[in-house]
């Protein structure tokens, strides 16, 4: 039986064997009442602020400080909103590729790595190749799991089927070759940083306790925190996204040469991009309006210094896909629109809120 | 497969339209929604928890819900979208790969039948497993899958190409 089969028959059973509990109507339309009570109070306060506003900045110079956020004017309606150059990192809006600040007129496959060092990485033909090297060089068949781009852009490293992490370059030699010491199939990259620390975990269960190569010793290491291993929560380029626990306080941390992380700090529980240089880290506060009338907007908050926080709200109607970093002032945001429109676009604002488009949206 | 999504001739009608209540919708639909939930949460507390927030939200938004091309895929949207926004991976990988199968699974099928994926699914991250549930379960097309999800086609084809690989690797881990 194939994998289609097997799934469409085991969901099938699973499903059949559920029996829902009553609909509790009453308590549902009671809650929703309120939410929408709650929604309207909003709106109104919103509107006497900003009517037909889309666009609004809050800043506050206090870490979560919300009751201290002032709102600032508004940057203007969606429609007013300039265009700018397109993005200058790789991305995707759309079925559309971005490189180098240009439309690809190719279809590809998703971007892999978050566009990580400017490589953009996308699946080909059982194999994965690199757009943004002359060339379009491809990886050697056969990887396991997804391949991961350095921070520098120079190489890209990805395990084979033996468990062997390989760094390969786009000439196609292979930098350096580290054997794991687990079973092959066991084995998943989970991503690079920018201190060349290289993440592995388990493809039997990536959010088990991840190790760390670093790659000037060759040597891999359970990475620990507080002297217990880590739950992998993600990889930045400004290093390793960790719980202490599963479903913990998310905490991002570089692990020194034993794999000890000693100093972290907490990050949201969210779609979220660290810039490279690791000083912000920008997230999607809400990716669809809620019905308690919170907007979609993104947050980008800094990680040291004088702590400080911009709350951006996203065009009216939109909700938000991801959030990447540009350049060390610029987040970028994809937006979609109700699911009948599908219509996209890509927003870019800077560390004051001030936003454009980078993509419109289309007519 | 579950029961047909398409909007039922009931409800009062305006302008040629058939609009349904909200509470003639819930009671209505809240078995399917309930069992798709089921599917991509795991279990009955969570399940619940997300068709009620589910339906909370879209009861603010009920006039545009109701005369919508379809309300069904609005409401899935906004499912699939609580579920994927609100789970962390990790509580969701490390907690459900040791979720056991529905008590009743067993007895639906013989001994020699027994689930062999479902556990391993229980295990993906959330948006391949909301993948899989929508397209194993709710047999829908990639674009439909997209549209629920708010993300591209291709996202959605490497979503179930990386499930499908993991999957694949689990059950063979299984095997051995």
């Amino acid at each position: 039986m194939s994998i289609d089969d097997l799934l469409t028959r085991e969901l099938a059973t699973v499903a059949r064997g559920v029996e829902p509990p009553p609909a509790p109507v009453d308590q549902l339309v009671a809650r929703g009442r309120e939410a929408r009570r709650r929604s309207r109070w909003y709106a109104a306060g919103a509107a006497a602020a900003a009517a037909a506003v889309v666009l609004g900045v809050v800043w506050s110079g206090a870490t979560g400080g919300g009751d201290d956020a002032r709102r600032q004017d508004p940057a203007g309606p969606a429609g007013d909103l300039p265009t700018g150059a397109l993005p200058q990192v790789p991305i995707q809006v759309g079925t559309t590729t971005y490189v180098d600040g240009r439309a690809l007129a190719e279809k590809y496959g998703p971007l892999v790595g978050d566009g990580q060092g400017g490589v953009a990485l996308v699946p080909a033909t059982r194999r994965w190749r690199v757009l943004t090297e002359p060339g379009e060089p491809e990886l050697p068949a056969g990887t396991v799991g997804s391949p991961a781009p350095h921070p520098d852009g120079d190489r890209v490293a990805y395990v084979d089927r033996t468990g062997t992490l390989e760094l390969w370059s786009y000439d196609g030699t292979r930098d350096q070759v580290i054997s794991g010491p687990t079973p092959a199939r066991e084995s998943l990259l989970a991503g690079m940083d920018s201190s060349g620390n290289v993440y592995v975990t388990a493809l039997e269960d990536p959010a088990a306790p991840p190790r760390v190569w670093n790659l000037a010793d060759e040597r891999d290491r359970p990475v620990t925190y507080a002297g217990a291993p880590v739950s992998l929560v993600g990889v930045t380029g400004a290093g390793l996204l960790f719980s202490t626990e599963p479903g913990g306080e998310h905490l991002l941390g570089v692990p020194d040469a034993t794999g000890a992380i000693v100093e972290a700090r907490g990050v949201p529980d969210a779609t979220l991009a660290v810039s490279a240089s690791g000083d912000r880290v920008a997230w999607l506060t809400d990716t669809q309006e809620g019905a308690d009338g919170r907007l979609p907007s993104v947050t980008v908050e800094k990680l040291v210094g004088p702590p400080g926080r911009v709350v951006i709200d996203l065009p009216d109607g939109t909700g938000a896909g991801d959030v990447v970093w540009e350049d060390e002032t610029h987040v970028l945001v994809t937006l979609f629109r109700d699911a009948r429109g599908t219509t996209q676009s890509l927003l870019r604002c800077d560390l004051d809120g001030a936003c454009e488009y980078a993509v419109p949206p289309p007519d | 497969m579950p029961e047909s999504l398409a909007r039922p001739q009931t409800g009062r009608t305006e302008l040629g339209v058939v609009v349904m209540s909200y509470e003639e919708y819930v009671t209505l639909r809240w078995p399917t929604l309930y069992r798709t939930a089921y599917l991509m949460a795991g279990d009955h507390a969570d399940a619940e928890d997300l068709v009620q927030s589910t339906l909370v939200k879209v009861y603010g938004a009920w006039d545009k819900v109701s005369r919508a091309d379809s309300a069904d895929a609005y409401v899935r949207r906004v499912l699939v979208n609580t579920f994927v926004s609100g789970r962390r991976p990790v509580r969701f990988t490390r907690e459900r790969i040791v979720a056991a199968v529905p008590e009743r699974a067993e007895n639906v099928e013989g001994p020699e039948d027994r689930l062999s994926i479902w556990p391993h699914v229980a295990a993906l991250p959330p948006k391949q497993r909301a993948v899989i549930v929508l397209r194993y379960y709710e047999d829908l097309s990639e674009q439909q899958i997209a549209d629920a999800l708010g993300c591209s086609p291709g996202t959605v084809k490497s979503n179930a190409s990386l499930a499908l690989a993991s999957l694949r690797a689990r059950m063979e881990g299984a095997r051995s």
